[in-house]
């Protein structure tokens, strides 16, 4: 990172999905600023809305409030043509490589649709060019591009659909889960390649993964999610080193070492509360180790404190 | 030494398939100690969930046995019929839980409907007995007020308390063997935590075997008392749970060993291994691991490498001449 320009912002950001038993707000008011050529990692539980929260930054859903800036301009009302240029400059990529990528189309077929779709290269032999050159840079072979999907490995498929994600030259990638479905010793290899790559085009990530370990590894900067809502953010190093907020503490014990003299000790208990009926004012506070009578009345608001952004009453103190 | 619970002979198990015979399990030698929770680890494919569905003889139709033995105490349980096997060990004597407890539950039927099934067919009594077994299969996961937890429907519960009705519904006929099929993966972290924790208490509690199958390398650390190393349908390493991390010795069992995340990872001193796990119909000959073995000598292309003991409860299956 050698700049701090702000590339993605998103300024109080909420999404609400009505359902029968009552408004679900899946994003409550989130505000994040995406740094230009940093990875930023968001971590949560199921549930917690990351897939929701990046799908709004990205406009694949209409977002309930807020406003999301893009390079200083705001996106939260483009219009479908806007969208299909915006498309171009920020990409995604899914956790299952197996349902991403179209089972009846050559791997060809597959990566030659954003070339069409933006028409970013004209003609078979114009396009073949680009995906060699796609495939190549991800450590696969021209020959793979007369293959269908099922004829490749979990962790090839998983650079085919990293390489149709970046074929559009975005500025953004964000990647969910991509690692997931992949076994260890593949998921090493793609996290590098994933690296490398950054590196190169000079992109920046925004990663979302439930495993910890992973985070740790990859990002620059991480974030915390609990029922919608942000509650820490900040560098990853300071992250695991202090976390601050009782919820990152509870969060980052129950992550199992790979450490045979280490086990885990204070687990988080309890489990995430419906999102329908989200407890009132901060709403890890039935599960909270450390809550006060203001956490039930107040949701507290995101402080900066060392470096760091934490949204819980313990840090308001002053 | 005891006598093991599980003891698993040369087993050979293969599936037919379109494209030829998928090796599947290619003699597996297997020890499980009474009283213990013995990891079974390996990569996607490796056989080791075969292998725990073997165990309880539950096959698919394409699926022939090849050869060996599935000694449970003695008894041969693949010269059993299906009948015997379901009369005699699942649910009382072996028992198992799978990946995905959405799955494993019956979404129409109440709790109680569910766990009181299971106890009608293994341990007929009166009704007002079962319903107190099954509160106290519930109250030892430690799950809070069971009385009405019983009258819920699945869909009510989270992920975590399904895969703790699961266990109840497993330990309600007190089986000696529990097989754990990746019970955790897909649970996030906090409930992995909570379940982990449970698992454990209880082991000790009751004194119950564990066979416990996954991927996760962590949750192996938190777990285990013995671990056993599958590649390709074999068992290349047994070894205490300390020494898997502390000194592994197959050259397989170092990579996954130095692939796991830990907080001292970062992107670059990350392991990669090369090459990767091959595809079982024609698989390579000799010992499945060599064509991605720094340490490959032409024997290992010959001959299946055996288990020999490097040290008192540590197996390696590896023509390496230096095994430590």
């Amino acid at each position: 990172m050698n700049s701090t320009e702000v590339i993605l912002q998103a300024d109080k950001i909420q999404k609400i999905f009505p359902s029968k038993e009552g408004d679900v707000r899946a994003v409550d008011g989130v505000n994040l600023d995406l740094i230009s050529g940093e990875v930023f990692g968001l971590v949560g539980e199921s549930g917690c809305g990351k897939s929701t929260l990046s799908r709004l930054l990205l406009r694949l859903l209409d977002s309930s409030g807020g406003s999301i800036k893009f390079k200083g301009e705001d996106i939260t009302g483009f219009d479908k043509k806007q969208l299909k240029m915006l498309r171009r400059q920020m990409s995604l990529v899914f956790q299952d490589p197996h349902t991403s990528l179209n089972p009846r189309m050559t791997i060809y077929d597959n990566l030659a649709r954003p070339f069409k779709v933006h028409n970013l290269a004209e003609g078979r032999e114009e396009i073949t060019v680009e995906i060699v050159r796609l495939l190549k840079s991800m450590g696969l072979q021209a020959e793979h591009m007369i293959r269908y999907p099922h004829e490749l490995s979990g962790g090839q498929k998983q650079r085919v659909v990293v390489a149709r994600a970046l074929a559009v030259d975005p500025e953004v990638v964000f990647l969910d889960e991509p690692t997931s479905a992949l076994d260890v010793s593949v998921q090493a290899k793609i996290l590098k390649l994933l690296a490398k790559i950054k590196d190169e085009k000079d992109l920046t990530y925004f990663f979302i993964s439930h495993d910890i370990n992973l985070i740790r590894v990859i990002s620059d900067r991480i974030g915390v999610m609990y029922l919608g809502r942000m509650v820490e953010q900040g560098e990853v190093a300071g992250m695991f080193k202090e976390p601050m907020h009782p919820y990152t503490r509870g969060l980052f014990s129950s992550v199992p070492e790979p450490t045979p003299a280490r086990k885990l000790d204070s687990v988080l208990m309890g489990e995430v509360p419906s999102p329908v009926n989200p407890p009132s004012g901060c709403h890890f506070h039935p599960r909270c180790p450390e809550k006060m009578a203001i956490c039930e009345q107040e949701s507290p608001v995101f402080n900066y404190r060392q470096g760091r952004k934490v949204a819980c009453h313990l840090y308001n103190l002053d | 030494m005891m006598s093991p619970i599980l003891d698993i002979n040369d087993l050979y198990l293969s599936f037919s398939t379109e494209e030829g015979e998928l090796e599947a399990i290619n003699g597996l030698n297997l020890e499980v100690e009474q009283g213990k929770i013995h990891g079974l680890i390996g990569e996607t494919g490796c056989g080791k969930s075969v292998t725990g569905r073997t165990v309880l003889g539950l096959f698919d139709s394409n699926t022939m046995i090849k050869g060996g033995e599935i000694l449970y105490n003695g008894d041969d349980l693949l010269s059993k019929t299906q009948h015997e096997l379901q009369r005699d060990y699942r649910g009382n004597e072996i028992a198992m839980i799978f990946q995905d407890p959405g799955s494993s539950l019956n979404p129409v039927f109440k709790i109680e409907d569910q766990l009181d099934e299971v106890l009608r067919i293994y341990q007929p009594g009166k009704k007002a007995e079962r319903r107190k077994k099954m509160i106290a299969a519930l109250n030892a996961v430690k799950l809070p007020d069971p009385e009405r937890l019983l009258k819920k429907y699945p869909h009510q519960l989270s992920g975590g308390m399904k895969q703790r009705v699961m266990i109840a519904l497993n330990l309600a006929c007190q089986p000696s063997l529990l097989i754990a099929d990746e019970p955790t993966t897909a649970l996030d972290v906090s409930i992995q935590a909570q379940f982990i924790n449970v698992l454990k208490e209880l082991q000790k509690e009751i004194d119950i075997t564990i066979l416990y199958i996954t991927h996760d390398m962590a949750v192996v650390s938190e777990i285990c008392d013995q671990v056993s190393v599958m590649y390709a349908g074999r068992i290349v390493e047994d070894v205490s749970m300390e020494d898997l991390f502390n000194k592994p010795v197959h050259p397989y069992s170092k990579l996954l060993v130095s692939s796991v995340l830990g907080p001292e990872t970062n992107i670059d001193n990350l392991v990669e291994i090369s090459g990767s796990v091959p595809r079982l119909i024609n698989p390579p000959p000799g010992c499945r691991f060599h064509p991605r073995c720094e340490h490959m000598k032409p024997e290992c292309k010959e001959e299946p490498p055996v288990l020999k003991e490097v040290a008192p409860g540590h197996q390696v299956a590896c023509f390496k001449e230096d095994l430590s």
